[in-house]
């Protein structure tokens, strides 16, 4: 039998496949653990697989978002909002578990998008850095649902009346 | 309603404070807009209830000005963060 390194080797090699093979829109985590079992020969009740391949996932959406979010903001000093449509569709896929900031409202803190347990987050929080990372606090912020999300949306110029009559 | 506990603990700073209540979001959360120190903020919090009192809870934050602008500019871009996650 081989050795759990050795299949884990087969497992990342066989994960970056099928992640650049198939449409990141559409793919879910089960269909690449399935295929990475397949592929590699590995049992998919092996104790570390499930969290293995999660981990493969995760690092290979980050490293494609750092990429397209770096492309992203020179396009968009140049040339405005206008092409944004087209280019969130090529993203990928937010997975499970995952956080994309999507913006800086100040030094320390970002407003993101948080897939968890299958539904999104939008939160407005502090992060902290911590070994070249930058992790969210659970101090100052609040995460919303999206109900909440789309209900603030909604009271937008309800809220831009009333900083109008203080300011 | 002015948040009565920790912020502007001292008298003084209550005093200059302006609130406005605007919306709730969900049954316990809600939106308002302040005025503090002669800075208006927008404040997105939860609130929690005793005795009959509405009172702010830990859970929230207050955006400055120029954060809250910055939020509402990213607005297209969280939606479709959004549509990825599901």
């Amino acid at each position: 039998m081989a050795s759990e390194d050795a299949e884990k080797e087969a497992v990342r090699v066989a994960v970056k496949e099928i992640l650049s093979e198939e449409d990141m829109d559409v793919v879910t985590e089960g269909m690449v653990r399935k295929k990475a079992a397949e592929r590699a020969g590995v049992e998919v009740s092996a104790p570390w697989f499930k969290g293995f391949v999660k981990q493969l996932i995760q690092e290979f959406v980050s490293a494609r978002q750092d990429k397209s979010k770096r492309g992203e903001e020179e396009e968009e000093e140049e040339k405005g909002d206008e092409n944004a449509g087209s280019q969130e569709s090529s993203k990928a896929m937010l997975a499970e578990g995952e956080d994309e900031i999507i913006c800086q409202l100040s030094g320390k803190r970002n407003v993101s998008v948080q897939n968890f347990r299958g539904k999104a987050l939008v939160s407005i929080r502090e992060y902290y850095e911590k070994d070249g990372k930058t992790l969210p606090s659970s101090k100052a912020g609040i995460s919303l649902t999206i109900d909440q999300w789309e209900a603030l949306k909604k009271e937008l110029p309800a809220i831009r009346q009333a900083i109008e009559s203080l300011q | 309603m002015a948040s009565k506990r920790k912020r502007g603990s001292k008298a003084d700073e209550k005093e200059d404070e302006e609130s406005v209540a605007v919306c709730e979001i969900s049954k316990n959360r809600k939106v308002s807009v302040r005025k503090w120190r002669g800075q208006v903020l927008v404040d997105i919090r939860e609130y929690w209830y005793k005795g009959g009192e509405c009172l702010p809870g830990k859970k929230g934050i207050s955006l400055t000005m120029d954060q809250w602008n910055v939020l509402q500019e990213h607005v297209k871009q969280i939606d479709s963060a959004v549509q990825r996650v599901n």
